[in-house]
């Protein structure tokens, strides 16, 4: 389905499910955001945010209307058009890539053939936001954040690229959905965690940079640049940043359960050995496949938040250099590697699997 | 499609004409390697118009266009370097500033 | 019908505006970020003619690197001259000369002229009928098969206009 058909014949489809992820991501915010102050709290051996609701739970509401509340200040001398719509242009990359992300087996906005190459080209919108934003903003530190920003960005989308591309070679295919497909038949020892893990590893490394966030997150280091490219925002369009922060989080986790933990496939309880079929079995057919299609893919998407969040609260800052160098001079050629022994891995596999030599369990994995 | 072929062309030729009047009036070297880009973005558009329309199922067109947006990086890195060069050496982005050849 | 026609004329203006932004702009970085949205909905143009597979290229390396490269010349460059741009005191004749209205002519009259050659061609006017969708897997085989040779030569090329590039702006080291 092309977008063009989309525009012309359904529009009302397109709407529909536009909102619905539009939902999807604040909800999820909402609960990301909840889960980085609990979790921030335990590993420093604190019980975070407890006096909002059960376990805290209205804190994240509490504080967005203490933003929203707040004076929308717009500086003197600022950029103003660019500097009052930069939040609302972050705000695009990080929506646009739900719409390829399958949730369930019949459950993806608008399944392009493109899928990750889509997914590459509208994170560059992430890069000219920033931009915008520490122009915008006339104010040194903003411009200095915006700038290492922008780097940091480029460099470790290229690695980020080349990491899923042994994904694309193994499944053959860019389309996402055909990608969990794949997987599903492969079994779970076949998800591509397994043969793809130095991909997964710098796939996690990198969206970490191309998230901005800790250990990473140079372009708002507030020891050296006070907030970044949002030191001059305040109120509302501070807590729209926020926003794409984490819907940003929440997008790349996605991505990565997709692509390399299996997406929405996962055991229903119908698949219980002896009881499940007796007791469960009116849990099958399409709909309540995508239920739980849906509930695994949410599953591994936490798990991978979880672990984004955990980092973040355990590593110290690392120095622009050092950055640079990770990306660049380790990261790149780990994954042109990873790329190479995905290809002699699978030709070796597709050569041997045939003769029945017992060589041909080396290549089992990646067959 | 039933939008009349010379719509999308007459853009792309539209397109050309302004990064060509922006190419010829502006002096500042960055700028005109953006107008170049634009100018390339029409003949990208055409080409791709001409695809869509008589020659739906050749994969030539796009791959052309893929070509075409190649070069266009090379060149847009290869230019900018040179800028920044000459920035150094000569404190200038303006391209009439640049004329130490002149006599 | 008409919402091709509305698509594709909001699109259009889109482009020529931020196209004629490019050119007037004050600031040589709105004149990147106007380039920037020229860029996209060229690109949405290439999704209406049917080509994703291009429209995502045309955002990832235009809007995407080229964008980006441009903006960081930008700010390597022309540090002085980033707020505000020379304004010197001209006369009447150096206003019109950097206006350029012979440019303008130039421009204006090339598109009018080819607008006009597609029009009253003998061309059909119509797409083929009943167009299938050209494939990524399409292009990737065709790339590999018949553009071995082109595709290799531009390989080389971006290797050597990286090399050039770094050798040119890389600073002496003792």
């Amino acid at each position: 389905m092309s977008l063009a058909d989309l525009w012309a014949q359904h529009w009302f489809r397109a709407f529909v499910t536009g909102s619905l992820v539009l939902v999807f991501a604040l909800g999820n915010f909402y609960i990301t955001l909840w889960l980085e102050r609990k979790e921030s709290a335990w590993i420093q051996n604190r019980l975070g945010p407890m006096r909002a609701g059960p376990q805290g739970l209205l804190q994240v509401l509490a504080d967005l209307f203490k933003l929203l509340q707040k004076e929308d200040i717009v500086p003197r001398n600022v950029d103003r058009i660019l500097f009052l719509i930069a939040p609302f242009i972050a705000h695009i990359p990080a929506l646009l890539i739900f719409l390829v992300v399958p949730f369930g087996p019949n459950m993806v906005v608008a399944d392009y053939d493109i899928g990750i190459i889509m997914i590459a080209a509208v994170t560059s919108y992430a890069v000219i936001a920033t931009f915008i934003a520490g122009w915008g903003s006339n104010n040194k530190y903003s411009l200095l954040g915006a700038m290492r920003g922008a780097a940091q960005m480029i460099s470790y989308e290229v690695t980020l690229v080349m990491s899923v591309i042994g994904v694309v070679m193994m499944a053959g295919s860019l389309k996402l959905s055909d990608i969990v497909l794949a997987q599903a038949e492969r079994g779970v020892l076949g998800w591509y965690l397994f043969p793809q893990f130095i991909g997964f590893i710098v796939y996690l490394i990198a969206s970490l940079a191309e998230l901005n966030r800790a250990p990473f997150d140079l372009m708002e280091a507030e020891s050296e640049l006070v907030a970044g490219y949002h030191t001059e925002y305040s109120g509302f369009r501070f807590a729209i940043f926020l926003l794409v922060e984490y819907v940003h989080m929440i997008a790349w986790s996605a991505i990565a359960a997709t692509l390399f933990l299996g997406g929405w496939v996962g055991p229903t309880p119908a698949d219980i050995p002896v009881i499940g079929p007796k007791l469960f079995g009116w849990m099958t057919g399409p709909v309540w496949d995508n239920v739980w299609g849906f509930f695994w893919f949410l599953f591994k998407t936490y798990l991978l938040i979880f672990i984004l969040i955990w980092i973040r609260w355990t590593f110290p800052r690392v120095r622009i250099d050092q950055l640079m160098d990770l990306g660049w001079k380790f990261l790149l050629p780990v994954s042109l590697f990873n790329i190479f022994l995905t290809g002699v891995m699978k030709y070796g596999w597709n050569v041997l699997a045939e003769s029945g030599s017992p060589l041909r369990w080396i290549f089992w994995l990646w067959r | 499609m039933q939008l009349p072929i010379y719509f999308p062309l007459g853009l792309g030729a539209l397109l050309f004409g302004i990064g060509l009047w922006g190419a010829l009036t502006r002096t500042n070297a960055v700028r005109i390697l953006m107008f170049i880009e634009l100018m390339l973005n029409g003949v990208n558009l055409n080409l791709m118009t001409f695809t869509r329309y008589y020659y739906p199922e050749n994969a030539t067109g796009p791959i052309l266009t893929l070509f075409v947006m190649t070069v266009a990086a090379a060149e847009a890195s290869i230019g900018l370097a040179i800028i920044l060069q000459i920035v150094r050496n000569r404190g200038t982005v303006e391209v009439d500033k640049v004329d130490l050849l002149k006599g | 019908m008409t919402a091709q026609y509305l698509s594709f004329g909001a699109l259009a203006l889109v482009t020529l505006w931020s196209a004629y932004k490019v050119v007037t702009a004050r600031l040589i970085t709105h004149a990147a970020l106007w380039m920037a949205l020229s860029f996209t909905s060229v690109s949405g143009i290439f999704l209406m003619l049917q080509q994703e597979f291009i429209a995502a290229l045309q955002v990832l390396i235009y809007a995407g690197a080229i964008t980006t490269m441009i903006i960081f010349a930008i700010m390597l460059s022309s540090i002085r001259e980033i707020r505000v741009e020379p304004q010197e005191k001209r006369s009447i004749g150096q206003r019109i000369r950097a206006s350029g209205l012979l440019a303008v002519v130039v421009g204006l009259v090339f598109a009018a002229f080819m607008t006009y050659v597609y029009y009253v061609s003998e061309i059909p006017k119509e797409a083929v009928p009943d167009a299938g969708l050209l494939t990524v897997r399409q292009v990737g085989a065709t790339l590999f098969t018949r553009f071995t040779v082109p595709f290799e030569v531009a390989s080389i090329l971006l290797l050597l206009a990286m090399i050039g590039a770094i050798i040119l702006t890389a600073k002496e080291t003792e």
